[in-house]
């Protein structure tokens, strides 16, 4: 018999025309570990963009579904987190962790304390309230667009080089906003030490108080102090905004070289060493 | 002579109506369900010079059903099948198991006074040929091998000249036993055993898991009165004519183009490598396969569809004669000869005859769900995806090239439309053959 005969024979005439490994239909990925191993020791967002799945849905559930080890894996989760908010049509609500919304071009994040989390249904509800309890850092680091919110409380570096964008949170550590170039950052609670350290742009609002060295060698932008603010505040700073709510700690504006602080008072040696710049003193209603 | 077949479905039904083997139907041969620790082993009894592993924990019921069907089907009691038997531990010895040289022949008189021998031909020092006295277990046309896995790794190598062979040979001489059914049995790995060479697994045809009874084959096994060797005699027996007319008898079925043309794919989408010499997985040596990053940027690598990465040794040949032996065997036994469906025969058989040469990747293994145990699942799982691509998926190319082959249009249009595929047996097998004939 022909081969030609075997083979109609075989398929009795009936020959489909699709052939499933022609379509390129992205990479099979068997989890976040498996992505993570296939990616370089310092992945950028681009490779991890082109090896994540393409629909929200598949992103979300490895999003949901990863624990990250160490801070290479919890660069690139962020980065998954980013690309799943900027593909969802609705807010992603996920609970806190390191690196939430990393390079965050658009869409919006949820941080919720309280939102159910894949990792955490095997541990015992004790180690589930630790880990809720433990303040994410690094929170919206980079991000240029989109909105992220933190019910709760937020860890060191929230917004970190942050060039667009908002973000919402409780309270935060330290060094929150550093290096901000655009965008904005509301902390409707109290802030930690280093406040907007290095800025170059963007607003910064803290409806409580803030730590030490809020402003220090803030360069542009603005923030807004609803109470106190802590000793050397406006350090060296070169230009830009600082308005007070309260009254400042000691040292305020010192080395001062531009920009404004403006307070209902300050502590001691107020404006030391200060080269330019303005310190005012805002009546009280 | 009566109708074996009959008498086989007889043995199956008295073998669970006398509580001496219950298990669940696991073996799904289109809408017909069987016990595949029976119908395998069965299927073996039925074919000749291909060996069946049974493959469980203790008490299993493995050596006890190979040693009663080996009571049915040759005759003989129950007892004396078990005495044929040979067991592995790291004292058995090729004198034990085959043969040894009768020492009588050098404290007799000279050769020339001596009655000639059984056949010998290997001549010793006086010019006399040497005596070798054959075990029962050698000379046996159903042998079992029990615990194949506790003989050392060095002791096995003697296997690889004894499985699947019609004659048995020691010190030169030659026992020509005809055609034979072998059964082996192994342990998981136990701490008392050793692993089996990948040359020997090859030999072995088929590999049938064996469970413990569930609840309800407890509740039927209580029920038992009798010893087992005294029900073993309530067993329906076939003659010596019946049992040396089943391997002619299966061979009659015949298997249509849809099967040969599924178990030559399926051997291809498991052996082809883009990486390996000669694109052969067969080729490949410890440190370079699928497993140690040989298919690191390969563009079949982490593709579902693809069988190449997800096990690191190609099938042999002897895979594609097991396959269709156990595909007819099967067919026969479930009354399917003459008719079609034969090739979801293939579909229940084939994971049994690959799931023991293979080594599935770890990383798919050990995920849901497989759990890095369920090895056997994954295997029917690449399987029913290579079936069913060759069925659903690669008409086009393989009516393209079978018109090439025939001339009906020149190997260079064939390859130019061929080109267009990424399918592995099209890109690795027929181009290359195309350009041989360009």
């Amino acid at each position: 018999m022909k081969l030609s005969g075997f083979m109609d024979q075989a398929y009795g005439g009936k020959v489909r025309e699709k052939k499933r490994l022609d379509e390129k239909r992205g990479e099979f990925l068997l989890g976040f570990e498996d992505l993570a191993k296939r990616l370089k020791e310092r992945p950028k967002r681009a490779e991890v963009e082109e090896l994540a799945p393409k629909e929200a849905g598949s992103i979300v559930d490895l999003v949901v579904s990863a624990t990250p080890k160490g801070r290479r894996e919890e660069t690139i989760w962020g980065i998954l987190s980013s690309l799943a908010a900027e593909r969802l049509p609705t807010p992603l609500v996920m609970p806190p962790k390191n690196y939430a919304g990393l390079e965050l071009r658009g869409g919006t994040i949820i941080l919720d304390e309280n939102a159910p989390a894949a990792g955490l249904k095997a541990k015992s509800s004790e180690v589930a309230a630790r880990t809720a309890r433990m303040r994410a850092h690094h929170l919206g680091e980079k991000m240029s667009g989109g909105r992220l919110f933190v019910r709760g409380r937020a860890g060191d570096y929230l917004g970190q080089e942050m060039r667009g964008g908002g973000i919402v949170c409780t309270s935060c550590g330290d060094y929150a906003f550093r290096n901000m170039a655009g965008g904005w950052g509301v902390v409707r609670g109290d802030a930690g030490n280093y406040l907007g350290v290095g800025n170059s742009g963007g607003r910064i609002a803290v409806k409580g108080r803030a730590g030490a060295r809020a402003g220090w060698l803030m360069r542009s932008g603005r923030i807004r102090l609803g109470k106190d603010a802590g000793e050397y505040l406006g350090i060296m700073m070169s230009g830009g905004a600082i308005s007070v709510g309260g009254r400042t700690g000691a040292r305020a504006g010192w080395r001062m070289k531009g920009g404004l602080i403006v307070a209902e008072g300050y502590g001691d040696e107020a404006g030391a060493e200060k080269v330019g710049g303005k310190l005012l003193r805002r009546e009280a209603p | 002579m009566h109708d074996p077949l009959r008498k086989i479905d007889d043995l199956a039904l008295a073998l669970e109506e006398l509580r001496l083997h219950v298990g669940p139907a696991d073996l799904s041969v289109g809408d017909r369900k069987v016990n595949g620790l029976l119908y395998i082993s069965l299927a073996n009894a039925c074919l000749r010079n291909r060996a069946a592993l049974l493959y469980g924990g203790m008490g299993a019921n493995k050596t006890t059903l190979v040693n009663l069907l080996g009571s049915a089907f040759t005759g003989l009691s129950f007892d004396e099948v078990e005495n044929l038997m040979i067991t592995g531990h790291p004292e058995q010895t090729e004198e034990k198991m085959v043969g040894f040289i009768d020492p009588r022949q050098w404290s007799c008189p000279p050769a020339s006074s001596r009655p000639s021998g059984s056949g010998s031909s290997f001549l010793s020092e006086d010019g006399g040929a040497i005596k070798v006295l054959w075990t029962p277990w050698a000379r046996s046309r159903w042998k079992v091998i029990n615990e194949i896995n506790r003989f050392p790794s060095g002791k096995q190598n003697l296997f690889l000249e004894l499985l699947q062979k019609r004659k048995v040979g020691y010190a030169g001489e030659t026992l020509e036993i005809g055609d034979t059914c072998y059964f082996a049995t192994m342990n998981p790995d136990f701490s008392s055993t050793y692993p089996l060479d990948e040359a020997l697994l090859d030999r072995i045809s088929i590999s049938v898991p064996a469970t413990q009874p569930d609840f309800l084959a407890g509740l039927a096994l209580a029920e038992r009165k009798k010893e087992v060797w005294e029900l073993a005699e309530s067993l329906p027996r076939l003659t010596i004519e019946e049992f040396d007319a089943l391997p002619g008898m299966v061979a009659s079925v015949s298997l249509d183009s849809q099967v040969e043309l599924a178990i030559i794919s399926l051997l291809r989408d498991f052996t082809l490598c883009e990486r390996a010499p000669a694109f052969d997985k067969t080729q490949l040596s410890g440190g370079s396969k699928p497993s140690r990053g040989l298919c690191a940027g390969c563009h079949y690598f982490n593709n579902p569809e693809v069988c190449c990465w997800q096990v690191d040794e190609g099938l042999s040949d002897r895979v594609r004669q097991d396959l269709r032996s156990y595909t007819r065997a099967i067919s026969f036994l479930l009354g399917l000869g003459s008719s079609e469906g034969k090739i979801e025969v293939l579909r229940a058989v084939a994971p049994y005859v690959i799931w023991h040469r293979v080594s599935p990747n770890r990383t798919m293994l050990e995920r849901p769900p497989y759990y890095g145990a369920r090895r056997l699942e994954f295997v029917k799982d690449l399987v029913e995806k290579s079936i069913n691509r060759t069925l659903n998926e690669r008409g086009e190319m393989n009516m393209i090239f079978a018109r090439a082959v025939d001339g009906e249009i020149s190997p260079r249009e064939a390859a130019e439309r061929l080109s267009e595929n990424d399918d592995p047996i099209a890109r690795l097998d027929y181009m290359r053959a195309l350009e041989r004939m360009v």
